[in-house]
């Protein structure tokens, strides 16, 4: 206790030498600010890349495919353009695909949406929203443990009823069973008609975090301006003839002309978890490249200002010295400054980094979300950077000769 | 300290500064004893080496040949932290351009050798207010050097100098740069600052004569 309220006077110590220089400790703190917020926006926008995968994938089971409007990945502005110019998959497109497709078992239109639920007054974290149809529960071996799954006329009607993943059944009823309980999504009263079976998580991400409504309802909701994923489970052992003869499909209804490529995306499990895998790599890479850079960088720039404030403080040091400050002391007094510094700069950049993450998940589909240990890091990079480069200058300090110190103009 | 009666005893002193090709003597085989409770001037005209002679006796600089003991202590065999504990507690050290802090108040910066006694920051601010107000500047002690007057910086070093109650006590050109009046405020906070001190021996860097 002592030791950290003693600590707590030397930190504000520090701050009164850099708040006497405001803008130069702000122009130095810059590197670290940089470095610091690059890591925590990519690492919370990985974060949303995972939930995001982890969504994708609670499409596809072994023998399906997905086919959507946008490719999954956007590396290139002309991509995004070309992608924002193909059409909607609507739910006409999708009439005559069975009848088409003789190696295409079932289809199921899918919609998605981010938002919480509530039930009397308690409200649940962001889950997915998903709007379908009854076949989507073929796609993949899961069972309803509780009540039944959407039915046909569910659909057709538009009613107003939701299927809840496992863990929000359990989250928002812990102790009743929440079969025809009402929960409200926004201020749509939603009956809960069933409970699916847990899936457990992936890359930390829990896979039972979603409630299924019909798609009739969902675009009664959330409007019926949105493309349609379409899941698409082939016949046994025709995975391949499936796929291509749905690209045929899509490419003849569209008119895409024959020498054009697609104007629309088909996904596998494969396919999916090489996109993601490059990505996330890339991702990392650049997150490391440019925090290691900023941060050096930074760091360098702590060092560089504190030899420039230890020279001005000479006869500062030769004071204090004069007046029983040991060689321990000043060391300390300056790596406490630098390290301060650069707590500043790093919490600057905790807070910048923690905006760009929200500003990322409120205007895009993107759930980016900050993981606790970066909270760590905010902190952790500064004071090893403030260390590492602020022991010279300190030890430099501590060095001087006392009269030589005092005698410095 | 010991039962030694002799508190400074500095033998055969030499300081020589090598300036390039020019060798400056500053202090040529100085020899001096002082003893508790002993009150002293040193005088001379200016260059004479007296403030080379004082920043030897309080252990911040060293001389080019000879010994200094300080209570029976040969000080150029003490280490960095044994050396700023002498210039903590026995040595008070008022100097001719005072040397605050500039960016401080006056009350930090007679709290300065309180902070590397390891004092707790209750005690501090209690001992430097009590210091400040001995040399009638209570009232100042929020006041930065820059918005204090020559005789007024001056006391805060006197403050300063006296706070942790030290042995020795060194001032430099006290009344030098100063009008009379000051410098007779001065020398009667001294004296009254002496009685206090059963230890202390006082050291005076050219005072007035006639003032004496
Ligand atoms: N750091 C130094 N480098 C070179 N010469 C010095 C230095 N300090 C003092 N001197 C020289 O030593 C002599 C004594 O100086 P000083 O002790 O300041 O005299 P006083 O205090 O008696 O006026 C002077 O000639 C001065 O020029
Ligand atoms: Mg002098």
């Amino acid at each position: 206790m002592l030791i950290l309220f003693q600590l707590w006077e030397d930190m504000k110590m520090a701050l009164t030498a850099i708040f006497t220089n405001k803008l130069r400790s702000i122009l130095t703190t810059l590197g670290i600010i940089i470095g610091v917020m690059a890591v925590i926006a990519i690492v919370s926008i990985v974060n949303g890349m995972n939930r995001l995968f982890v969504d994708e994938l609670l499409n596809l089971g072994g023998d399906v495919f997905m086919v959507q409007k946008m490719d999954i990945i956007i590396t290139s502005n002309d991509q995004f353009r070309e992608n924002m110019k193909r059409p909607d998959i609507r739910s006409d497109d999708l009439k005559n695909l069975i009848e088409a497709c003789p190696a295409v078992s079932y289809i199921s239109p899918n919609v998605y949406n981010f938002k919480r639920i509530k039930y009397n007054e308690k409200t649940s974290q962001p889950l997915m929203v998903r709007g379908t149809d009854l076949f989507q529960q073929y796609m993949k071996s899961q069972n309803v443990i509780a009540g039944r799954y959407l039915s046909f006329s569910d659909n057709t009607h538009a009613r107003l009823v939701c299927v809840l993943g496992f863990d929000v059944a359990e989250n928002m009823f812990p102790s009743e069973d929440p079969v025809g309980k009402t929960v409200k999504l926004g201020s749509w009263k939603m009956t809960v008609i069933g409970v699916m079976e847990k899936q457990g998580d992936m890359f930390g991400q829990s896979l039972d975090n979603y409630v299924i409504v019909p798609l009739k309802s969902f675009l009664k909701i959330y409007g019926f301006r949105r493309s349609l994923e379409v899941s698409i489970k082939a016949k046994e052992g025709r995975f391949d003839e499936a796929q291509d003869q749905v690209i045929g499909y899509f490419r003849r209804i569209r008119r895409v002309p024959y020498s054009d490529s697609n104007n629309f995306t088909v996904t596998t499990n494969e396919n999916l978890i090489n996109v993601y895998k490059q990505t996330t790599a890339v991702a990392y890479a650049v997150m490391i490249g440019v925090a290691a850079i900023s941060l050096v960088v930074g760091g360098i720039g702590i060092m560089n200002v504190m030899l420039v404030s230890v020279k001005e403080r000479t006869r500062e040091i030769g004071i204090r010295k004069a007046l029983g400050a040991k060689q321990l002391n000043i060391l300390w007094q300056f790596l406490i400054e630098a390290v301060t510094l650069c707590l500043i700069g790093g919490g600057i950049g905790l807070t910048i980094g923690i905006l760009i993450a929200l500003l990322v998940r409120t205007n895009t589909p993107l759930p980016a979300a900050i993981p606790l240990w970066t909270y760590g890091v905010g902190f952790g990079i500064p004071c090893a950077v403030g260390v590492t480069f602020g022991v010279v200058p300190a030890y430099k300090a501590s060095q001087l000769d006392p009269i030589d110190a005092l005698r410095y103009e | 300290m010991s039962k030694n009666r002799v508190a400074i005893e500095i033998v055969d002193v030499e300081k020589v500064y090598q300036m390039g090709e020019v060798q400056v003597r500053a202090l040529r085989g100085v020899s001096l004893n002082i003893d508790r409770n002993e009150y002293v001037a040193i005088m001379g005209p200016s260059g004479s080496g007296k403030s080379t002679l004082m920043n030897i006796l309080g252990c911040l600089d060293t001389p080019t040949r000879g010994s200094y003991r300080l209570v029976g202590e040969e000080v150029s065999k003490l280490n960095d932290s044994r050396l700023a504990h002498i210039r903590n507690r026995e040595i008070g050290f008022i100097f001719q351009t005072f040397n605050l802090l500039a960016r401080a108040t006056a009350l930090h910066n007679v709290e300065l050798p309180l902070i590397y006694s390891g004092r707790r920051k209750k005690e501090r601010r209690k001992m430097a207010m009590i210091a400040l107000d001995r040399v009638g500047l209570a009232d100042r002690a929020e006041h930065k050097p820059n918005e204090l007057s020559g005789g007024q910086r001056q006391r805060v070093a006197i403050a300063r100098a006296l706070v942790n109650n030290p042995a020795i006590i060194l001032a430099d050109e006290p009344t030098g740069n100063l009008d009379t009046k000051i410098g007779m405020e001065i020398l009667e906070l001294h004296s009254h600052r002496m009685v206090g001190f059963r230890d202390g021996s006082i050291e005076f860097d050219k005072i007035n004569p006639n003032r004496l």
